[in-house]
Order: C-alpha cells, then sequence, then structure tokens
C-alpha cells in the first residue's frame, strides 16, 4: 500500500527529478556569474543612458539649428530611438538579474516557490535573447541587402 | 514509515524537486539555448572561412602574418566555446526531460554553469585589458 502511494506521490508531484546537491552546486555558481553579468548590463545601460543624453542633446541641437526643415522633427525621434535601444538591452539584464536573486534564494532558503520564480526568468532572459538576436540578424541581413540593392539602383 | 513522515522528511531535508512547472520552463530555455547555438556555430563557421581566405594573405606577411592566424583561431576559440556549451546544454536537457535523467540534468546544468563562467571570466578580462590600455595611452599622451 504505502509502495503504491509513494508511486502516486511520484507521478503527481514530478517525474522523480529533484535539485540534488550536485544541481546546487551548479545553480550557485551560475547565480554568481549571472548577478555579476547582470551588474555590468546595468553599469553599461547606465553609461549609454549618460551618453544618449549628452550625445542626443548636441544632435538634436545641431539639427534643429541647420537649415532643413525636418530637423526640429529628427531630434525627438533619435532620442525615442536610444531609449528603445537601452530598453531592449533593459529587459533581459532585468530577468537575468531576478533570476539570479531568486534561485539564490530559493536555494538558500529551500524555498521551492522561489527556485521556480528564479526558473520562469530564467526562461524569459533565454526567451528574450533568442529573440533579440533573431530581429538583430534579420535586420543586419536586411540593411545589407537594402545597401545592395541601393548600390545597384544609383548605377 | 509514514507517508507523511516521508513527505515531510523529504520537504524539510532540502529537497527540492523539478516540478511541472519548472520542466515546462526548462524546456522553452532548451528551445532558444539550441537557436543561438546554431547560430553560434554558423558564425563561427563564417570567421572560420574567412580565416582560411586570408591565410595565404597571412602567409606572404612573414612573422607578423603567423601572430595574425594565432589570434585569429584564438578569437575563433573563444567564440566556439559558449555555443558548444549552449549546444551541449539543450541537448543534454533534452535527454534530461525525455528519460527523467538526474544524471543527464547534472550535465546539462554543468555545461550552463561553464557558459555562464566562461562569458564571466572574458568580460573581466576584456575589461582589464581595456583598463590596460587606457592607462597605457594616457601615459603615452602625458609623456
Amino acid at each position: 500500500m504505502s509502495i503504491e502511494k509513494l508511486e502516486i506521490i511520484d507521478r503527481g508531484e514530478s517525474s522523480g527529478l529533484s535539485i540534488n546537491p550536485e544541481l546546487q552546486d551548479h545553480l550557485s555558481v551560475i547565480c554568481k556569474w549571472a548577478k555579476f553579468l547582470a551588474i555590468i548590463g546595468i553599469i553599461f545601460i547606465c553609461l549609454g543612458f549618460i551618453s544618449m543624453l549628452l550625445a542626443g542633446g548636441a544632435m538634436a541641437t545641431l539639427l534643429a539649428s541647420s537649415t532643413v526643415g525636418m530637423g526640429a522633427a529628427i531630434g525627438p525621434m533619435i532620442t525615442i530611438g536610444f531609449l528603445l535601444i537601452i530598453a531592449m538591452y533593459f529587459v533581459p539584464v532585468l530577468y537575468l538579474y531576478r533570476f539570479s536573486n531568486k534561485t539564490k534564494q530559493g536555494i538558500q532558503f529551500t524555498n521551492q516557490e522561489l527556485l521556480n520564480g528564479g526558473m520562469n526568468n530564467f526562461r524569459k532572459f533565454w526567451k528574450f535573447v533568442g529573440i533579440l538576436t533573431i530581429v538583430l540578424l534579420v535586420i543586419n541581413i536586411v540593411t545589407v541587402f537594402g545597401g545592395i540593392i541601393a548600390a545597384m539602383s544609383m548605377r | 514509515m509514514d507517508i507523511n513522515e516521508i513527505l515531510d522528511t523529504g520537504m524539510s531535508s532540502g529537497k527540492m524537486i523539478i516540478n511541472e512547472q519548472m520542466k515546462a520552463d526548462l524546456k522553452v530555455t532548451k528551445t532558444w539555448t539550441m537557436v543561438l547555438a546554431i547560430l553560434g556555430f554558423i558564425f563561427s563557421a563564417l570567421a572560420l572561412i574567412s580565416t582560411f581566405g586570408s591565410l595565404v594573405g597571412f602567409s606572404r606577411a612573414g612573422a607578423s602574418g603567423l601572430v595574425g592566424m594565432v589570434t585569429m583561431v584564438f578569437m575563433l576559440a573563444i567564440y566556439i566555446f559558449p555555443s558548444w556549451c549552449l549546444w551541449k546544454y539543450s541537448q543534454n536537457l533534452e535527454a534530461a526531460l525525455i528519460g527523467n535523467s538526474q544524471v543527464l540534468l547534472n550535465t546539462a546544468f554543468l555545461y550552463m554553469r561553464r557558459y555562464f563562467k566562461f562569458i564571466g571570466i572574458l568580460i573581466v578580462v576584456f575589461f582589464s585589458l581595456f583598463l590596460l590600455m587606457f592607462i597605457f595611452g594616457g601615459m603615452a599622451t602625458i609623456f
């Protein structure tokens, strides 16, 4: 009877995979480096933001003072573009940081819920990085082909 | 032994499990790490082709060409290693989730650990080099 019940518990809870000491060790090392990378990422985003404020402002002034009529409209557009790029880089860093924090706490306090939360952020991180890479790649390819077509049509 | 006791000791002795939610999350990571690994391999292959392409040019350049070639191969290794780690991670994880194998799961996370460690150390090294260049550049300007 007890074996039957155990089997039921096994089937109900999971497939028998657990977070054993070896896996805990791997996870805590991953968390350590993930946190480091996230902090580096945040520093770079801050630097990017500062340089955006400086360069973007200068560019906007330059464009606004130029004789081209569109100048005034381009300034804010550049700022919005920069903000979008910064947001794009901020999202994975946030996921990475959350993954690191939650998983670390989950292991420390043996809290299943926190660990699940950490793994959920791990998933979001990889998904975002994957999609971002593909999108950037597509943009690059389109730019190259667009450039080739433009160069050929100019001849 | 009582069933409740088994469960209780299981929970309190620091035993956490891979439940269904986590399994679903891990499955998604597997897909994307595989995509990233394949993209990494493709770019490494392209870099390898360009390395062989410039091999002729390097061989004409002599000693400095050899240095350039070694650097290029080194760069290629740096590029290919994280992709390989991600590839092994996704392969092992997939097998672990299908076969419910704890050993394979541990191996998968071992590769993920190597990946994160490698990227982390790489960034530290690049920063150190950058800082050194900055300092020496500054000194060269002053003196």
